[in-house]
């Protein structure tokens, strides 16, 4: 297993307890917000700086987690502060203060700005900003139905034990279930002009299923098939034309936490039985519910540009993916299939707001071109070294109390152009394995060789399903798994994954970031059997 | 404001817990002043200097226990913070393993303070780094 690109910073369970009912409570005005943020402007430019801008936030988090019959932990958190970082003397610095009152944003604007004059002492060359236009005064806002944090603890707790005795009358033996939630309020503004106030809110329902063979004395695990979402509570009411059919059901924008907690009971159970892999080359089928991983990791990371550039090696490591092979224009990352883009735009994603952490409208841009390495993941003071001549967008900072950095945006496969169903795609496949949902990964430093396994396997002989295998992984290289891509279901099969806590830098920070695919077919990769007896 | 002297601590958390209507009530007062900074190929990466301070209300009504934290310091703020532990504590489950709190203890003093750490400033920090990757 990686140490790493999934590892949840501690940081992300700072905060002050809570009435969850205080959640509901609104936080400082705008109007307030923006002569605060004005006066740390003002501060900052007074000693100096060239650049300023200020993050007034609340952020909060509920995190309800049950095991079995019982409650394990119900946490209820707020915290609320300002974080300004400048640039001054060519350099940046930064300070924050859970004190927002006129006195101590000043104070702490003209910490942020001693810090970079200190910086500027050693600094090698100065920031090169890109340009950025004001907004002026603009919101953002999650569309959401329900507010996650609206629906009462108890109504959570109830569906969460309802959920777990759905997993024990059915045979299992443990079970764990959460839900997460998740309500960024910020209010960004900067010497730019933009005063730009934003509510962001993601969710996260999962669960784990876990069944023993008193037999053999060994055991199995089904997780959930949901995914980590930017919406609100109205992604737990699941509606009929939100489920994908097939082998086991899958879903899309809503996610029915009972039948899909029935489903793993039952298979959970076919788990033990199931037939042990055997190593070889085989065609791999992969659903969105696991290939999203894949993305993640072999794909999304590299091409951070800070990872590429040698600055950032914390959780995920540096890059393969080294200037020379973009500016070859010829890189072939995957097969001609392949297109990967960048965003924070598609609804639902974890990625999705209106603008970033250091006021840039959102977009969407080209990482792969039909296999070819095009771009890389880009901030403010980053553009200039990749020829750019704005930000792409993908700033971003965990709270008020860290500073914002270059954060992987959405990283998505795109469908596939021509129409194409995942049975169509089954159906051409002689020796291969249908994959559906993330399991355990590895992967080196550079992200190029690595190993995945998932949640559910199923063989394929001859065009047809042929039963539900276990003990498998895949092994390849980032490119050659990506140059044996040769099919991708139409966008009808579309659907996004995700991390709730990718980890990065030094404090450690977490963001949530999705993925999004259809099903998708790899050629000749070559399986191992994880049980194996060396 | 982040780091108080310890009388000035002790009045506040004495005053803390005149509010309180538990059985048992223990209060926590932590403040933090912290500062980073992280380099990579010879340049400064990020930096910054971090300021809180919070104090945690924990109350208790038999076996059940809620606790509340904030980081407002006026009267209305505090009594706000006990009353909501409270609240909190009657909806909480029972902790069969629940331990009552030790009554007064004599506590030796911390020597945990280092003068020459609480006075690095970001000069302190950015000339070490500067010695790291220039020699300068």
């Amino acid at each position: 297993m990686s140490f790493g690109a999934l590892m949840v910073p501690k940081s992300l369970f700072a905060g002050n307890d809570i009435d969850p009912a205080h959640a509901l409570v609104g936080g400082m005005d705008v109007a307030m917000k923006k002569q605060l943020a004005d006066l740390a402007l003002n501060a900052a430019r007074a000693k100096g700086a060239t650049y300023a801008d200020v993050r007034i936030g609340r952020y909060l988090n509920q995190f309800i987690l049950t095991r079995e019959k019982r409650v394990q932990s119900i946490s209820n958190t707020e915290s609320f502060g300002v974080g300004i970082r400048v640039i001054a003397n060519g350099s940046w610095g930064f300070a924050a203060s859970n004190n927002v009152t006129r006195e101590d944003i000043i104070r702490t604007a003209e910490r942020a700005v001693a810090v970079a004059k200190a910086n500027a002492k050693i600094m090698t060359e100065p920031v090169q900003l890109a340009p950025q236009k004001g907004y002026g005064d603009v919101s953002w806002k999650t569309p959401i139905q329900q507010n996650a944090f609206s629906v009462p603890v108890k109504d959570k707790v109830d569906l969460l034990l309802q959920v777990n005795d759905i997993a024990l009358q059915g045979g299992a033996n443990f079970v764990n279930s959460a839900i997460m939630g998740v309500n960024e309020q910020k209010f960004f503004a900067s010497t730019d002009g933009s005063y730009i106030d934003q509510d962001v809110h993601r969710l996260y329902p999962f669960f784990v299923v876990t069944k023993i063979d008193k037999a053999s004395g060994k055991f199995e695990t089904r997780r959930s098939l949901s995914s980590p979402v930017g919406m609100g509570y109205e992604y737990l009411t699941p509606t009929a034309d939100n489920k994908v059919a097939g082998v086991v059901t899958r879903y899309k924008n809503r996610y029915d936490i009972l039948e899909d907690v029935k489903n793993a009971t039952a298979d959970v159970a076919q788990k033990i039985k199931a037939k042990s892999v055997e190593p070889g080359k085989y065609d791999l089928v992969l659903d969105p519910s696991h290939l999203w991983l894949t993305i993640h990791e072999s794909v999304a990371h590299p091409t951070e540009l800070d990872r590429v550039l040698g600055y950032e090696a914390n959780y995920a490591g540096t890059s393969f993916l080294t200037l020379d092979k973009w500016r070859s224009g010829n890189f072939q990352f995957g097969s001609k299939l392949v297109n990967i883009v960048a965003d924070k735009l598609q609804p639902g994603s974890l990625g999705a707001v209106g603008y970033d952490d250091e006021g840039v409208k959102c977009k969407e841009w080209d990482i792969i071109k039909d296999g070819i390495l095009v771009n890389y993941q880009a901030i403010r003071d980053q553009a200039h070294i990749i020829g750019l001549k704005e930000s792409q967008g993908c700033c971003y900072a965990q709270s008020w109390e860290d500073v914002q950095f270059q954060r992987m945006p959405n990283i998505s496969l795109k469908p596939g152009k021509d129409p194409l169903s995942v049975d169509d795609m089954i159906r051409n496949v002689e020796k291969g394995i249908y994959i559906v949902g993330d399991g355990s990964f590895s992967i080196d430093q550079q992200r190029y060789n690595f190993q995945f396994g998932g949640q559910l396997f199923y063989e394929i002989k001859d065009g047809k399903i042929a039963g539900m295998l276990k003990d498998v992984a895949y092994q390849a290289n980032t490119r050659e798994f990506w140059n044996s891509c040769t099919a991708i279901a139409d966008k009808s099969d579309y659907r996004l994954g995700g991390a709730f806590n990718d980890g990065k830098g030094q404090p450690g920070q977490a963001n949530a970031v999705s993925h999004g695919s259809s099903t998708t077919r790899f050629n000749g990769v070559n399986v191992i059997n994880t049980a194996r007896k060396i | 404001m982040a780091i108080l002297k310890k009388e000035e601590a002790q009045v506040l958390l004495k005053k803390v817990l005149g509010f309180s209507k538990a059985d048992e009530c223990a209060v926590r007062l932590g403040g933090r002043e912290g500062g980073n900074i992280r380099y990579a190929r010879n340049a400064v990466s990020t930096a910054g200097d971090m300021s809180t301070l919070e104090l945690t209300v924990r109350s208790t009504f038999g076996k059940r226990t809620g606790s509340t934290t904030i980081n407002e310091f006026d009267d209305a703020s505090l009594e706000k913070a006990v009353r909501r532990s409270e609240e909190l504590a009657q909806l909480a489950p029972e902790d069969p393993e629940h331990m009552p709190l030790l009554g007064p203890q004599t506590y030796q003093e911390s020597v945990t303070y280092v003068p020459a750490t609480a006075a690095i400033t970001p000069d302190t920090r950015a000339a070490a780094v500067g010695k790291k990757y220039t020699g300068f």
